[in-house]
């Protein structure tokens, strides 16, 4: 078999597996949400009030493990393609759909091996699984890249910079959204408590940030290479410095009185649509960025 | 960006020509050169600036001035990253070798009458500096993009195969002459182009100081000078004579407009009134020919008016008594190449920005400072530990803990910090500890 098609068949591998962990995470949400104190009535005496077990611990291993078996098959499916185009296999549409989906499902990993935010796992895999189911909508043909993309070790460093960034600040969104759903007084026990999913949050985005900085400084770097100016307010490069702007305000925010808390978890909501539309906003805006293979 | 806008439609309604209209009247699609913007940049410097020096002396304050000697409350273990260890075998001295041992700067004190001694450990202490540099970064990026503008020099020429142009404005001392002697942009099987290339020379005062080709990543850096390869378009190779047989012109005329979606281009006839409006257009028995019409000024109307016009095929010459009483041959096609020609005092300048920029924020995210104090009294370690918000201050804790257990000091009633990370760290890891006032 063909690195092509290999990497075509992990790629559709790792898109099943992420939706089977996707709807097993909500599943199991849904339980812990829904889940009522059990009562006990013994014949001796009143009713008493029991803690039950964990419900849907068992849906979660699964999607923890198809969560694995998702981030394995999309990273190998990548480095099939890379190994074949001989480059970072981010040159289009499709193939930098599928790598912010691993990106995203690789920081979460990373992110929940030091943080108990399993009940939020639904919002990035979510955000990954509309990825890749997007990139399926898209034609998956390898092409020759256009002259201007042609430089292999930029192309590579710079895009899988995004990469990076942009799946570890999925995981500080959905932080985000769960401290906005729980709030300071912790209104939800099936919820992490505030203080864990703004911790996961913080360091989603201390991870991401000097990442995201770096992106931007190759991209300026490339820019002065291939156009002859390091900075020429392209609507890609306005949107990503906006957007890292954003996180730089997080940054600030987060430790100022009035802006701790709810406030800071807005602009972590606000910055990941900040990087939504900056990954999709070459297809609506004209540019130098405009290489979607659209 | 209007292109962009002025194609745009919702439900066959076309809304593009009136948004790019109304766009362009605020004046959104220049917005980045506006007054409005530039004075908001100017603003975001000078708010940079003022918060960088009201910020600086405490910063330095916090840094500089370290209490080592702290009261038992400081180590009330309700307060966070709080314990307490029995010493055991372990003295002043071990715990302070332990501290070292975790990459702490020491410092140490005891008490006037020796019942008390305290061992401090500061690691990353200066680093945190390093969010100046941050700062300092996007001022010198915002200062480069000013310097950019002030001083920064950029043309972008058309030449044709085989023509030159200055970079300067001629009669510049010193200036640069650029000569295209071959471009090349081959396709591939699917019409795309593979690649665009311009064997480039470049002269000063007549003699060639450089020869590359030159590629859209592969620039030519001559004195201070890029030379970027940044377009292309096709060429109308012509010959012409006057009606004596003097030649007039030879050489490529660049065609880098459009008509009707056909490569256009215009030539004013060197030594005459007349002007050549020139098109390539597809012959019917296939090939290229040159549609050509001569036109001069027409000072009665204001405009212009048509002299003559006509087509040849490649290799075919018009008659002079055909066309004004020049003779144009049409030699065939070739190309032109478009670059980008800068110098840019400012590029120096958004590099070092950018250095600093990224070694500030590597610095402050990925080596946070973090304090340890140890207080021996009575056969007892009292642990504290405080640290930037950065810092996964449970997880030093318990590696600091479990360093002194292993080296003697034995286990207080107090339990060790929990598990690493905000999962165990039930205490407190750090939250608010950041603007210490120790």
């Amino acid at each position: 078999m063909g690195l092509g098609p290999l990497s075509l068949y992990l790629t559709t591998i790792g898109a099943i597996a992420l939706a089977v962990a996707f709807l097993l995470a909500v599943a199991r949400t849904t339980l812990l949400a829904l889940e009522r104190p059990a009562v006990l009535v013994s014949a001796a005496g009143p009713a008493v009030t029991a803690p039950s077990a964990a419900p849907g611990r068992t849906a979660w291993a699964i999607a923890h493990a198809f969560t694995w078996v998702a981030a394995i098959t999309l990273g190998a499916g990548l480095v099939a393609r890379g190994v074949l185009v001989g480059r970072g296999p981010w040159g289009n549409m499709y193939e930098f759909s599928v790598a912010f989906a691993f990106g995203i499902v690789a920081g979460w990993l990373f992110l929940r091996r030091r943080y108990p935010i399993d009940p939020i796992a639904f919002l990035p895999l979510g955000v990954a699984l509309f990825l890749v189911g997007y990139a399926a909508t898209l034609p998956a043909t390898i092409g020759p890249l256009v002259p201007a993309l042609d430089n292999a070790p930029l192309l590579t460093i710079h895009v899988a910079m995004a990469m990076i960034a942009y799946g570890i600040f999925a995981t500080s969104f959905g932080a985000a959204v769960g401290y906005l759903i729980q709030g300071p007084e912790d209104r939800f026990s099936w919820l992490p408590s505030h203080r864990v999913l703004d911790e996961a949050a913080w360091r989603a985005v201390v991870i991401g940030f000097p990442v995201f900085a770096t992106m931007i400084i190759l991209g300026s770097w490339w820019a002065s290479i291939a156009w002859g100016r390091y900075w020429g307010w392209d609507p890609k490069e306005t949107s990503a410095l906006v957007t890292w702007l954003i996180y730089a305000v997080y940054l600030h925010a987060r430790n100022q009185r009035g802006w701790a808390g709810r406030p800071s978890a807005l602009i972590l909501v606000i910055g990941f649509g900040a990087v939504l539309f900056t990954y999709f906003g070459n297809l609506f805006f004209s540019g130098l960025h405009s290489y979607s293979g659209l | 960006m209007e292109e962009a806008w002025s194609t745009l439609s919702v439900a066959g309604i076309p809304l593009g020509p009136p948004l790019v209209a109304l766009f362009d009247a605020l004046g959104l699609f220049r917005v980045f050169t506006t007054p409005g913007f530039i004075l908001l940049l100017s603003v975001l410097v000078v708010a940079i600036i003022c918060c960088t020096i009201d910020r600086t002396p405490r910063l330095w304050h916090s840094l500089h001035h370290v209490v080592v000697e702290q009261p038992a409350g400081f180590f009330d273990p309700v307060l966070p990253e709080r314990s307490r260890l029995a010493a055991g075998p372990l003295d002043p001295d071990a715990i302070a070798a332990a501290f070292r041992a975790r990459r702490f700067s020491v410092r140490r004190a005891t008490s006037p009458d020796g019942s008390v001694a305290w061992v401090y450990g500061d690691r990353y202490q200066y680093l945190k500096l390093a969010t100046l540099l941050t700062h300092l970064g996007l001022i010198a990026f915002l200062g480069a993009g000013a310097v950019s503008a002030a001083a920064g020099f950029e043309t972008v020429v058309f030449v044709g195969v085989g023509q030159s142009a200055p970079v300067r404005p001629v009669g510049t001392p010193g200036n640069l002459l650029v000569k295209v002697l071959d471009f090349q942009a081959p396709r591939r099987a699917d019409g795309t182009f593979a690649d665009f290339r311009t064997d480039l020379a470049v002269y000063r005062d007549g003699e060639r100081i450089a020869r590359r080709t030159i590629r859209v990543n592969e620039p030519l850096e001559l004195e201070g000078y890029r030379f970027h390869q940044n377009t292309f378009g096709p060429a109308a190779d012509l010959t012409i004579r006057d009606a004596a047989g003097a030649l007039l012109w030879t050489g490529p005329v660049i065609l880098a407009g459009e008509i009707a979606g056909r490569p256009q281009g215009f030539l004013t006839i060197p030594g005459t009134a007349t002007g050549l409006l020139i098109v390539i257009d597809r012959a019917a028995e296939g090939g290229s020919r040159l549609v050509v019409q001569g036109v001069v000024d027409d000072p009665a109307t204001g405009g212009t008016r048509t002299l003559f016009q006509g087509a040849l095929a490649p290799g075919e010459e018009a008659r002079p008594e055909q066309t004004g009483g020049v003779a144009i041959r049409f030699e065939g096609t070739s190309a032109w190449t478009g670059m980008v020609i800068r110098n840019d005092p400012g590029q120096p300048i958004v590099w070092a920005a950018f250095g600093f920029l990224i070694v500030g924020l590597v610095l402050t995210f990925y080596f946070p400072r973090r304090r340890v104090w140890a207080r021996v009294e009575d056969g007892t370690i009292a642990l504290a530990l405080l640290g930037d918000r950065h810092v996964d201050l449970g997880r030093e804790h318990r590696a600091v803990s479990e360093l002194l257990l292993a080296r003697g000091a034995l286990p207080a009633a107090e339990p060790l910090p929990a598990a690493a990370g905000v999962a165990g760290a039930a205490p407190g890891n750090g939250s608010g500890t950041s603007r210490s006032r120790y």
